[in-house]
């Protein structure tokens, strides 16, 4: 017997195929520049959060590269769109999702939440630097108006205790 | 008009001369030439006093953090007896790093090469099967871990220099003192700490370009125009008509100032509860209340970035070290600072304030990276050589051995490379 105390049942799920093409169609939105449909995808309480120096730890506790609320990431946006200084050129990148994993969520997950686990080859060409980066990734997914919205993003790049060039790009 | 501003100040008699670096311009073989960085290590980073790291980073025995001074790999730690050391992270057998890790907590370090140990204070406990060894040849105690000859430290801030000789660190660190004690007064406790992680970002160019860049109030309303069009700060701050000022402190160390504006922004809080409870408690702490008021207005380095000559930083909630490696490529360490005492909603405050605007993925940082960028590139001209820092030159006002400009006022670039100039230039 589940002790509902300890294990709240889940009220939603994903399947692999599904998460997938979740995915797909985020990075189809960023690699053909459809910013704002992207940020469509966060729901309202979204963090897009991408450590520093560690794949994970506490951001109340340690900076990070980015820890964005809905609102900071519609900024980002912003910036990218008045292409100015190191977005005059802007960067085209290419999203490459894989070993996509729908596991079950930490026990302090809210049960309407789905978790996806996966990896990140993302290629970045801006001007002269063509550079790669790998990164875990982590979802955490709510379902909302027929369709699943974004509302923990973690990418923890492989190297993130390493110098960056820059990392201007809306990722 | 440039060349009489110059005469007037180069023609003081005993003060130095450089071919590439002239009172306001600079010849791009000053960030290019292989020579002249060899000169920069051994005169400067070698030399004079370097920042190294905070007492915080290694508050327990045993503490210990890798760095560089310079270009040469170093170890911080504190010993058993709580004394810091400044150890060459270089095996006296056969030259390999003997400490790996960013940071950690040991009683030894020892070399993977061949086996020796060392102490965390580098006293060598005995080379690996010592039987080899005869006492007519070894003597360990030859062979400890090459030490910084003198270590110290201010407020906090851990400093070294591989001269075993020369002015003091407060000698050093003369009227920039006043900032630094700005910022940390500032604090609930009086201190404070790193600890939260780092911010790191390279950059293909010289490494002068970020110490030029961290106090110049010129570029912001260009380089950040994208960042300033989505916050609260606007054009105002670094336009033609701010009050902000801009300063050279002298020994090379400068200040970009804006209190007067950041004070307009947090007077009104004196008059709130919370206001009023911080300025008690800094009274308590500071013994005056004048005094108590002046470090809560300047708001610490939300009021003001420090550049302490040659490569540190403390700029917005972060402590900021510089690290040439080659002429032209650098690599920048951000640590963001709290404030000992503080709340644990201060700390996260303090961290997402820094993250909006600093790092590889701030809304500032990559902007400055991308125009080192194209310094970088555009140094490659021949026939326009000089870069300028001409800029408010006549309306300098002179303070004892500090200058002050206006925010937008390449003053700071002048103090910095007159302190260059002292080390690098040849006196007539």
């Amino acid at each position: 017997m589940t002790d509902l105390d300890q294990s709240p049942a889940r009220q939603a799920a994903i399947t692999r195929a599904q998460a997938e093409e979740f995915l797909h169609h985020e990075a189809e939105l960023l690699d053909a520049g459809r910013h704002r449909e992207w940020l469509a995808l966060f729901a309202e309480d979204a963090i897009y959060w991408v450590p520093s120096n560690e794949p994970d730890n506490d951001p109340n506790q340690h900076v990070s590269i980015i820890y964005d609320t809905l609102a900071l990431l519609g900024d980002r946006i912003t910036r990218y769109e008045l292409g100015r200084v190191v977005q005059e050129i802007p960067s085209r990148t290419l999203h490459l999702f894989g070993n996509v994993q729908v596991v079950d969520p930490a026990p302090d997950v809210a049960p309407d939440l789905v978790e996806i686990r996966c990896g990140l080859a993302l290629y970045e060409v801006h001007g002269q630097r063509n550079v790669t980066y790998p990164a875990h990734c982590r979802y955490l997914l709510r379902a909302e108006g027929g369709g699943w919205r974004i509302v923990l993003k973690k990418v923890a790049f492989l190297g993130n205790d390493q110098y960056f060039q820059s990392l201007a790009f809306v990722f | 008009m440039t060349t009489e501003a110059q005469t007037a100040q180069t023609d003081t008699g005993s003060a130095p001369v450089h071919p590439w670096v002239e009172p306001t311009r600079v010849h791009r073989n000053a960030y290019l030439d292989e020579q002249l960085f060899e000169q920069e290590l051994t005169r400067i980073f070698h030399k004079t006093w370097v920042y190294v790291g905070h007492e915080s980073e290694v508050a327990n025995p045993g503490d210990y953090k890798t760095t560089y001074l310079g270009r040469q790999p170093v170890i911080l730690s504190r010993d058993e007896d709580r004394k810091i050391h400044v150890l060459m992270n270089r095996c006296t057998h056969r030259a390999a790093t003997v400490c790996q890790a960013k940071q950690g907590n040991s009683t030894f370090f020892r070399c993977e090469y061949h086996g020796w140990m060392f102490r965390n204070n580098g006293d060598l406990v005995a080379p690996t099967f010592s039987s080899g060894y005869d006492p007519a040849d070894f003597d360990a105690s030859k062979f400890a871990l090459g030490r910084a000859p003198r270590v110290d430290s201010y407020r906090g801030l851990v400093f070294a220099s591989l001269a075993a000789e020369g002015e003091s660190l407060r000698e050093h660190l003369g009227r920039v003192t006043e900032f630094v004690d700005l910022t940390i007064d500032l604090a609930p406790e009086g201190t404070i700490r790193l600890g939260a992680g780092t911010h790191r970002y390279s950059y293909r160019g010289n490494w002068k370009l970020q110490s030029e860049n961290g106090v110049d109030g010129y570029h912001p309303n260009f380089v950040h125009q994208a960042f300033l069009e989505t916050s609260y700060l606007g054009k105002g701050l670094f336009g033609p008509n701010s009050v902000a000022r801009a300063g050279a402190l002298g020994h090379g160390h400068a200040v970009l100032d804006f209190r007067t504006l950041m004070a307009d922004v947090i007077r009104p809080m004196l008059d709130t509860p919370p206001g009023r409870r911080r300025v008690d408690q800094l009274t308590e702490r500071l013994g005056d209340r004048e005094r108590a008021t002046e470090v809560f207005l300047a708001g610490g380095t939300q009021g003001f970035n420090i550049l302490i000559f040659p490569n540190l930083q403390i700029i917005g909630a972060q402590i900021r070290v510089i690290h040439p490696r080659t002429p032209t490529f650098t690599e920048v360490d951000l640590y963001p600072y709290l404030h000992g005492g503080a709340t644990e909603a201060d700390d996260v405050a303090r961290l997402r304030m820094h993250e909006a605007f600093y790092g590889p993925a701030g809304g500032g940082g990559p902007d400055d990276v991308e125009m080192f960028d194209r310094v970088g590139e555009g140094m490659a001209v021949e026939g326009v050589e000089w870069l300028h820092f001409l800029r408010g030159l006549r309306r300098e006002e002179v303070d004892g051995e500090a200058r002050w400009g206006h925010a937008t006022d390449e003053t700071p670039q002048r103090g910095f490379y007159r302190q260059w100039l002292e080390l690098m230039g040849t006196r007539r």
